[in-house]
């Protein structure tokens, strides 16, 4: 017995580390437990309030107060080239003569970054609006540019969005001028991959990609990059597209919330599949 | 003549560390979230919380070190806004325990105040980011080594940079460098 509590205090350390190791895979695997109850709330609160608090060191008011005009000019010229190109295409096909469906204008609310997180490589922003401005989760976010990200976190006075920027998400995507769809995913830096666009289908360099109406998370026709490269390879069907986001990651200071939630048994219903056959493919692969 | 009394083999004294380690933990983590994204280059941040668990394992050694690497990683899960809960955990253990093996009794100082304490940060720091970014990458379709060597070793060169700080702090005048 002795010699087994020797052994125990000569190798304690290693003893230590697998039980640490074995309680954090044990949390991991029970999933995002800040998510629970207001606790999530709670931090998003407090550390807007700090970002906030410590957002005056970089910035110069009157540069602020400057771009924010710029921007909401932006915006609105943004609005007007999407719709002035959206016309002028459904011109040119005469697809105005049938029944197009009306796009909806939502309602946007411009908020402040007032602070950035990243963990690792999941990049997240602070804005100063919240519940009681009407800010829900699910809720797409752009800036004069282009599509930003998602509401992913909300208290009374904040918001937290997760930027687009991240290999978790993916987006359903069109080309504006040749109304392909596909779904963009983040490759890293400022590069996206449009996927599943057959070879068959033209795709030009400098094609604007836009959000798509089959899109249960984003409102239609909103504008994320444009179209860097497209190239085939062999053995494959579909083409690789290469797309650069107008949207500047690093900098962003003003952003518009759109007031858009999608219809919540639509996601439920994607969500629930999604879960099925992340299911099903991993059995597969244990098969294998 | 009289010996003189030191404190530091107490276990007052002992307990008041452990609290400013405490305390540290959370002025980092928040400091993380906050200011030091002020100073991130193309995104990528210092780790802050990796440069205190290495000092903690290399001054207090492994057993202490991987504690105190799984509660930074707690804390800093805890304080993040989206973070799943127990990555920060298992990767500041590791770097509890790797850091650990640095540590040798009444050399703790020298250690810290020389070239040695950066290597053993950079060492650390590619370690965790390796593991951070092998889980990171897994669900997804992204390529482990691209990713790695572009981010993961940036952000451990960054890091290893803000760990002079406490390398000077611990320098003695006429250096060992």
């Amino acid at each position: 017995m002795r010699k087994f509590f020797d052994f125990i205090e000569r190798y304690k350390e290693y003893f230590a580390f697998t039980a640490l190791i074995v309680i954090s895979l044990s949390l991991i695997s029970v999933g995002d437990i800040s998510k629970m109850g207001g606790f999530r709330s709670f931090v998003i609160g407090s550390v807007g309030r700090l970002q906030e608090f410590s957002s005056f060191m970089p910035y110069n008011a009157l540069l602020i107060s400057e771009n924010r005009s710029m921007r909401e000019l932006n915006l609105e010229n943004s609005f007007e080239i999407t719709k002035m190109r959206r016309a002028l295409i459904e011109n040119n096909k005469l697809r105005d003569l049938m029944t197009l469906k009306d796009h909806r204008d939502y309602l946007y609310i411009s908020a402040d970054v007032v602070g950035k997180s990243a963990i690792g490589l999941l990049n997240f922003n602070t804005l100063n609006r919240g519940k009681q401005d009407s800010i829900k989760v699910g809720m797409a976010v752009r800036n004069d540019l282009g599509l930003i990200g998602r509401i992913v976190g909300v208290s009374d006075n904040y918001s937290l969005v997760e930027l687009i920027v991240n290999k978790d998400i993916k987006i359903a995507a069109k080309i504006q001028n040749s109304r392909i769809d596909g779904i963009l995913e983040w490759v890293g830096g400022r590069k996206f991959k449009l996927k599943n666009i057959p070879k068959s289908y033209g795709v030009q360099i400098g094609d604007t990609v836009l959000t798509s109406s089959y899109s249960n998370k984003y409102p239609a026709e909103l504008p994320i990059g444009i179209v860097r490269a497209a190239f085939e390879r062999p053995g494959d069907i579909f083409q690789r597209v290469e797309v650069e986001p107008f949207a500047e990651f690093a900098n962003l200071e003003l952003v518009f919330i759109i007031n858009f939630v999608s219809n919540p048994e639509r996601e439920a219903v994607v969500s629930d599949m999604e879960e099925k056959l992340r299911i099903r493919q991993s059995k597969a692969r244990r098969r294998r | 003549m009289k010996i003189k009394f030191k404190p530091e083999n107490t276990n007052k004294a002992r307990n008041i560390r452990f609290i400013v380690y405490f305390v540290s933990a959370i002025v980092l983590s928040v400091a993380n979230l906050t200011v030091i994204n002020y100073i991130s280059v193309e995104g990528l941040m210092p780790d802050l919380t990796l440069i205190l668990c290495v000092l903690i394992a290399v001054r207090e050694g492994q057993f202490v070190g991987v504690f105190a690497g799984f509660f930074i990683g707690l804390i800093f899960d805890f304080l993040s806004p989206d973070a799943v809960i127990g990555t920060g955990a298992l990767t500041k253990t590791v770097v509890g325990l790797i850091a650990g093996w640095f540590h040798r009794e009444k050399k703790t100082d020298f250690i810290i105040g020389s070239y040695r304490f950066l290597l053993i940060v950079l060492f650390s720091s590619i370690v965790h980011n390796a593991i951070y970014f092998f889980m990171y990458v897994k669900s997804s379709e992204l390529m482990f080594m691209p990713f790695f060597l572009k981010y993961g070793i940036a952000i451990s060169l960054y890091t290893t940079v803000f760990a002079v700080f406490p390398m000077l702090l611990k320098m003695p005048k006429k250096g060992y460098l």
